[in-house]
Parts: structure tokens; C-alpha cells; sequence
């Protein structure tokens, strides 16, 4: 844990306009990231762990978890992006 | 991935960007036919997936809530319209529960109602869903696919 940074978002805060409202305020985890940077790597894009909710689902109930499911393992790049556009389409058309 | 806002949302939000800007800039009852055009060309720029089958709101629905949270904020009570646009600078969440009420009030029986619910349940979502989808079996090689495809894990992530 102390390699890794966990990143979420600040949710239900009242004080905040916004339009949803949640139950209460928490953070809720969504990614994993390595803290190890060089200064040769400064300018990189950091990726977030690619096990990240296995990662955190270690320390669940005390910590929150962003809602996920597995999507597919894709070996056809046409495959993934069809299955990224049928996503898009239902979260699209779902609820707030 | 990025994330991927529902129409539901997008459609609110935009709603309440347009009119807080209108009213800042004191050109509400000025800017009317302006700004239902300006909601309406912003709003097919996001709701083009839009599917009665999912059971999403058709996009009437959308500018009718726009019409009617118009109505609110430009009354000519002084009184009422003060009421409204403290509502949506000050919890603009209970302003859209207000412009859904009136908008029900306005339409019920006449054109479609939809209900839109602001509370989230994300908290109480939070089992992780185990659903494994079977791998798709691998089409013949297209010109855009690269050589060296490696399989690519793909996970979705519901955050508001």
C-alpha cells in the first residue's frame, strides 16, 4: 500500500451545488496508480494498475469502491470497439 | 476509459448551465427563442444513442422540461421568479425536483411524462457485479487491426 496511490472521487457534498444527491459524503476508489516516477519519467502518462479493484477490494468495507464489472477479453481490436460502442449506448440511455 | 455521462444527466446539466448563465447575465426574458434553440442543437450533440427500447426518455420529454424551467425562472410575479432563480443558484437539485412537479402538472395527460430520480444508489451498489462475458470468437484480420493485437481487458466503472 505504501508503493500505491489510490485515486476516487469526493462525493455528496452538501455544501456543493450539485445535482445528484448521495447518501453521504465519502470518496469513492475507482484506480490504483504506482507512486514510483523517475525524473526521466516526468512527462509520461501514468496508467493506472491493471488489477486496480482486485487491489482495492482488499480493503473493502472500509474504503469505498466505484460500482464495476468485467466488460470481455478482446483479442479482435473490431471486437472491443463494438463492445465500446453497445457500452456507450446503455449508459447513455440509463438512469441519472 | 472516460467516462461516459448518461443522457439524463447531461440534458440537467445542461439545462442548468444555460439558464444560471442567462440569468447572471440578465437577458432571461430577452433571449427566450435564442435559448431553446442553443438547448435543443446542444442536446442532440450528446443524446444522438438515444433508444425507446432501453426505456430512455424521448427527446421531447428533454425540451419540454427546458420549456417549463423556463416558465419558472421568467415569471411575471416578481415574487415567483425570485423563488425559482434563488432555487437554482442555491440547490439546483431541488429546483429540477420543482420543474419536474410543474412540468407533470403542465403535460400530465397530454404529452409524455417521464420521472427522473436524483438520488444515487451508487452506495448502495457496491457488491462488485461478477458477470464474465464469454470471449468473442476472433473475426478475420481487418486492414485497421494490428498485426500484434494483444487481448485487452476491458472494464466499465460507474461514477456520476
Amino acid at each position: 500500500m505504501a508503493e500505491s496511490v489510490f485515486v476516487g472521487d469526493f462525493i455528496g457534498n452538501r455544501e456543493l451545488i450539485n445535482l445528484i444527491k448521495y447518501g453521504r459524503e465519502t470518496i469513492m476508489f475507482h484506480s490504483v496508480m504506482s507512486k514510483s516516477r523517475s525524473a526521466g519519467q516526468e512527462r509520461a502518462t501514468l496508467f493506472c494498475e491493471p488489477n486496480s479493484f482486485e487491489i482495492l477490494s482488499r480493503h473493502a468495507p472500509a474504503l469505498d469502491i466505484v460500482v464495476n464489472r468485467p466488460c470481455g477479453t478482446f483479442s479482435s481490436y473490431s471486437d472491443l470497439c463494438a463492445a465500446l460502442a453497445e457500452l456507450h449506448k446503455q449508459v447513455t440511455n440509463s438512469t441519472l | 476509459m472516460c467516462k461516459i455521462k448518461s443522457v439524463e444527466y447531461s440534458s440537467l446539466r445542461l439545462l442548468i448551465d444555460l439558464l444560471t448563465s442567462a440569468v447572471e447575465q440578465e437577458n432571461l426574458a430577452r433571449s427566450q427563442d435564442e435559448l431553446l434553440s442553443r438547448y435543443a442543437r446542444e442536446f442532440r450533440a450528446f443524446s444522438r444513442n438515444i433508444d425507446p427500447e432501453l426505456s430512455a426518455h424521448p427527446e421531447t420529454f428533454f425540451i419540454d422540461l427546458f420549456s417549463t424551467a423556463y416558465t419558472l425562472l421568467a415569471k411575471k410575479s416578481a415574487k415567483e421568479r425570485e423563488t425559482s432563480q434563488d432555487l437554482l443558484f442555491s440547490d439546483s437539485a431541488k429546483f429540477i425536483i420543482m420543474v419536474l412537479a410543474f412540468n407533470e402538472e403542465k403535460n400530465s395527460g397530454k404529452r409524455y411524462v417521464g420521472k427522473i430520480d436524483l438520488k444515487s444508489n451508487l452506495l448502495e451498489q457496491q457488491a462488485v457485479v461478477e458477470e464474465t462475458h464469454q470471449m468473442r470468437a476472433e473475426p478475420a484480420a481487418t486492414p485497421r487491426e494490428p498485426k500484434s493485437a494483444r487481448k485487452a481487458k476491458v472494464a466499465v466503472a460507474a461514477t456520476h
